[in-house]
């Protein structure tokens, strides 16, 4: 069964502070899903849920209908959910191809020494594939050789694609993955994103800033503040919609 | 419990003076970030100048101590503030070679001045006693009490009162902020690390005296004043010194038991390293993802080997062969040598390949030298099974090891490591299941039936063979899924983990692999040497070893073979005992290294953060942008990404 992504009544608590207050939303798979909202509405804070970083008070999270409480963060990644980060994650002084192809070596090797220190024949093949197929998906045959800490960062924010991609997840959860990237880098990233969700059926959570990138690439798009639910629709309703113009623009008007 | 009060008011006078130095210790670290593992050299240094003054130059006591207060404690911390700086764009790990750098050039250093014996350090203070509830008090311990309390204090409250201790405190938090509001952050962290130095020398004045003049002995037991920083967090100095004060009055509360239980002699010594090792497990230091590499091997996986490392392989080969024909009488000094490869190998897969700093891992040689030992000479064993089960004894021990490393990284480690290390020493060494009450064991070289391979010709041979067999295994590893892992890991375990490893496999793994091949180095080497000797193993050999290898360069094999030359080859050359100018000459280079390290390392950085800032892209927001709101990009490079790619170079 494979359904996506689903929160159902999320809160998380720091101390005192109420981050996400209630949060349910569905990410279907087979389509991109964008989450935005202003500053510290408590986007990050889900996301990082989601990937078992944040322990949640309350809520389930769901990924194909398994639920998600108490998986580790590695776990999640060998049950299938992978992510990029917004302050890039990367292998620095490894080459490119090193960094993609351990995006499916990671969850092979998983959680028993053995499978650390030995690799079938077979597992290696399966890695060359996806390490090729995510390379040449991404367009970086070119520097596959070079040292990541060399490139630049729109090339860095497709490595760290490409290494998602060849983890070959079911679900793919994307933090800001525009941040540093100018429009051209932007639109280069998000076709390939969409790309991977025509193909593969592959879902996309995406916490972005970037409005264009969200109401060009999204089917459907949740906007919380103050950690909870502001409005929800697809990009043309909210486009329109007053309520959230009102919470970004907020009493400081900046036009 | 009367019985017990003398012992509880040694406890407080010795823990006074270990708050006193931890207090030192954690405002400097606090202030710059980087944890000198120097703090207990620089209060013997301060020792030594006290004595110099007083003893050799014939100064009255109180103008040889003010000197040490105001000038040379200060004088030292301005010179440590230089490295702090110089420091700041290194890697944790080369913080913490060049500061333990430091601390081998300085113990060397003093011990070469003043030679290796320890010289008594006549008493200052009134010794005196009076009579309090039946115990007999003096009035030194008193007073060195109320002077470690009295500067604590001082200090607590200048921190959080004074404008210079609030700005330290900025500093802690944003040091670029202070400098925009007008206040110098160099002169600040200098008040800081005078603060600090000045501290740890009033504790080696008023340390000496109850110990005598002795470089090591001074600088260990200040290092007593980690496990009191470690109970403060690393932060508070209020629970630092009350840290050190139940570490003092433990250690000296177990040391009235000792007497009636002869095995728990190590015990009461060892007590500030417990505190120390379980308090870093216990508090919560999160796995923060620092910055985490020794210069790191320009490894290339799977790339071709280019004809060069060729070339050299068979020179090498060549070299070890005619070795023996060529050295004469120096051939067991070069098999050792071939076996602190291996040494040097095993520790580069921790501190190189996953960036773990470890510092027990003379720990490690030391258990495989004594497992080797029973095994040969008490069980009796075939000499190559002996041989790779000393490798196996050691592994859990690595193990072991791992656990801190499961929930420590960076200094922490090193911290909880170096600890483990001196506890081995202290606690498992003279035990039965190691070394013994002789501190040392016999053992063989192998003889097979009809081939004696003890002779010196022939063991050099056994040990090259071993030691090439498990170099290639150590390259496998490397070259294999789990060395992908390790680099993947010292670049960025929440990278790591994200791909679905659980990264704590992978870090006890290779404490594992490194203690086995560690252990077989041991066995190798006690079987060189026909005993395996504690004192070689020394906890605060690891020390140098580290050292050692931070200064001989990249790549993982040829750095490995350049430290085990230099430890072992090279000072056999020299005349007299070298010994000490070894630690100065080799800490003098790690800090050297380290302060290099980090010039390479800010320039790139600096050249990074340039580009990513010339690359910050446009506004794509319908809606304006939320003043203040670093999320929304400000509308200024929207129109010509081209150009802005110009303005970054590329």
């Amino acid at each position: 069964m494979s359904t996506g992504l689903e929160i159902e009544g999320l809160t998380v608590r720091f101390g005192g502070l109420v981050a996400v207050d209630g949060l349910s939303l569905a990410a279907p798979s087979g389509s991109i899903t964008g989450l935005i909202g202003p500053n510290g509405a408590g986007k990050s804070t889900t996301f990082n849920a989601c990937c078992g970083v944040v322990r949640p008070a309350e809520g389930r999270i769901l990924l194909d209908g398994r639920d998600l409480a108490g998986v580790s963060v590695s776990g999640r990644a060998r049950l299938g959910l992978g992510r990029t980060f917004q302050q890039m994650e990367l292998f620095e002084s490894l080459p490119v191809r090193v960094n993609v192809a351990l995006g499916r070596e990671g969850a092979l090797a998983g959680r028993s020494p053995l499978s650390h220190v030995l690799s079938r024949r077979s597992e290696r093949n399966a890695i060359e594939a996806a390490a090729d197929a995510a390379v040449e998906a991404c367009e970086l045959s070119e520097v596959a050789d070079r040292p990541v800490q060399e490139l630049s960062t729109g090339q860095r924010r497709l490595v760290e694609l490409a290494r998602a991609l060849a983890g070959q997840y079911r679900f793919l959860l994307l933090d800001e993955p525009s941040s540093g990237l100018d429009t051209h880098e932007t639109r280069r990233f998000a076709e390939v994103v969409e790309r991977a969700v025509d193909e593969h059926g592959v879902g996309v959570l995406m916490v972005e800033h970037d409005m264009d990138l969200v109401l060009s690439s999204c089917s459907h798009i949740h906007v919380i503040d103050f950690g909870r639910p502001l409005f929800q629709g697809t990009p043309d309703e909210v486009r329109s919609s007053e309520i959230v113009r009102a919470a970004y623009l907020g009493t400081e008007v900046v036009v | 419990m009367s019985n017990l009060l003398p012992f509880v008011v040694v406890g407080l006078a010795s823990g006074a003076l270990y708050g006193l130095a931890g207090t030192g210790l954690v405002l400097t670290y606090k202030t710059s970030g980087v944890f000198n593992f120097a703090h207990g050299a620089v209060a013997s240094a301060g020792a030594y100048a006290f004595y110099e003054l007083r003893t050799q130059r014939g100064l009255p006591w109180p103008v040889a101590a003010a000197l040490c207060l105001v000038v040379v404690g200060p004088a030292m911390g301005l010179g440590l503030e230089r490295l702090g700086r110089a420091l700041a764009d290194a890697s944790s790990a080369m913080r913490v070679v060049a500061t333990v750098g430091l601390m081998l050039a300085i113990q060397g250093g003093l011990q070469m001045l003043y030679g290796t014996t320890t010289r008594t350090f006549d008493p200052f203070l009134p010794t005196t006693t009076f009579r309090l509830f039946g115990v007999v008090i003096g009035w030194d311990q008193v007073l060195v009490v109320v002077v470690a309390l009295a500067a604590t204090a001082g200090l607590a409250w200048f921190f959080r009162k004074s404008p210079l201790g609030m700005a330290m405190r900025a500093v802690v938090d944003d040091r670029d902020l202070l400098e925009l509001s007008g206040t110098s952050s160099v002169l600040v962290s200098q008040a800081a690390w005078a603060i600090g130095s000045t501290f740890a020398v009033a504790t080696g004045v008023l340390i000496a005296p109850s110990l005598g003049l002795d470089a090591i002995l001074l600088t260990l037991l200040v290092v007593q004043a980690f496990g009191a920083a470690a109970v403060g967090a690393f932060s508070s100095l209020a629970r630092t010194f009350a840290g050190g004060l139940v570490i003092g009055v433990l250690a000296a509360i177990t040391q009235r038991y000792v007497g009636d239980v002869p095995t728990l002699i190590g015990v009461p010594a060892s007590l500030p390293f417990i505190v120390l090792f379980v308090a870093l497990l216990i508090q919560r230091t999160p796995h923060v993802s620092e910055r985490l590499q020794v210069a790191r091997d320009n490894l290339t996986i799977g790339v071709s080997r280019s004809s060069t490392t060729l070339v050299g392989a068979v020179l090498a080969g060549v070299a070890v062969i005619a070795l023996p024909s060529l050295v004469g009488p120096r051939l067991p000094i070069y098999t050792q040598g071939v076996v602190f490869v291996l040494v040097f190998l095993s520790l580069g897969l921790l501190v190189r390949t996953s960036g773990q700093v470890s510092l027990c891992h003379a720990g490690f040689v030391a258990v495989g030298a004594a497992a080797f030992a029973h095994l040969t000479s008490g069980a009796g064993l075939p000499w190559l099974i002996a041989l790779v089960a000393a490798g196996c004894v050691t592994v859990p021990i690595g193990a072991l090891v791992a656990i801190p490393a499961i929930r420590l990284s960076g200094v922490h480690l090193a911290l909880a490591t170096f600890g483990f290390g001196i506890l081995l020493q202290r606690l498992a060494y003279p035990s039965a299941a190691m070394f013994g009450t002789f501190g040392f064991r016999s053992a063989s070289r192998p003889a097979l039936p009809g081939l004696d391979l003890t002779t010196d010709a022939r063991f050099y041979a056994v040990a090259v063979i071993v030691v090439a067999l498990c170099t290639t295994a150590i390259v496998v590893l490397r070259r294999g899924r789990l060395g992908r892992l390790l680099l993947a890991m010292s670049d960025s375990p929440a990278g790591l983990e994200a791909t679905g490893v659980s990264v704590n496999t992978a870090r006890v793994l290779v404490f594992c692999a490194a203690a086995f091949f560690a252990g077989i180095a041991g066995a190798l080497f006690s079987a060189a040497t026909g005993s395996a000797d504690q004192n070689s193993y020394d906890a605060f050999a690891s020390l140098l070893w580290l050292a050692v290898l931070a200064i001989s360069g990249r790549g993982p094999l040829r750095s490995a073979v350049v430290a085990a030359l230099l430890l072992t080859v090279v000072p056999s050359y020299i005349e007299g005992d070298v010994a000490q100018l070894q630690l100065v000459v080799f800490g003098s280079a790690a800090i050297w290294a380290a302060v290099a390290s980090a010039r390479t390392d800010a320039s790139q950085r600096r050249l990074d953060s340039a580009l990513s800032r010339a690359r910050e892209g446009g506004p794509r927001s319908p809606f304006g942008a939320r003043r203040n709101d670093p999320g929304w990009r400000s509308p200024l490079t929207d129109r010509a990404p081209e150009r802005v790619h110009a303005a970054a170079g590329r």
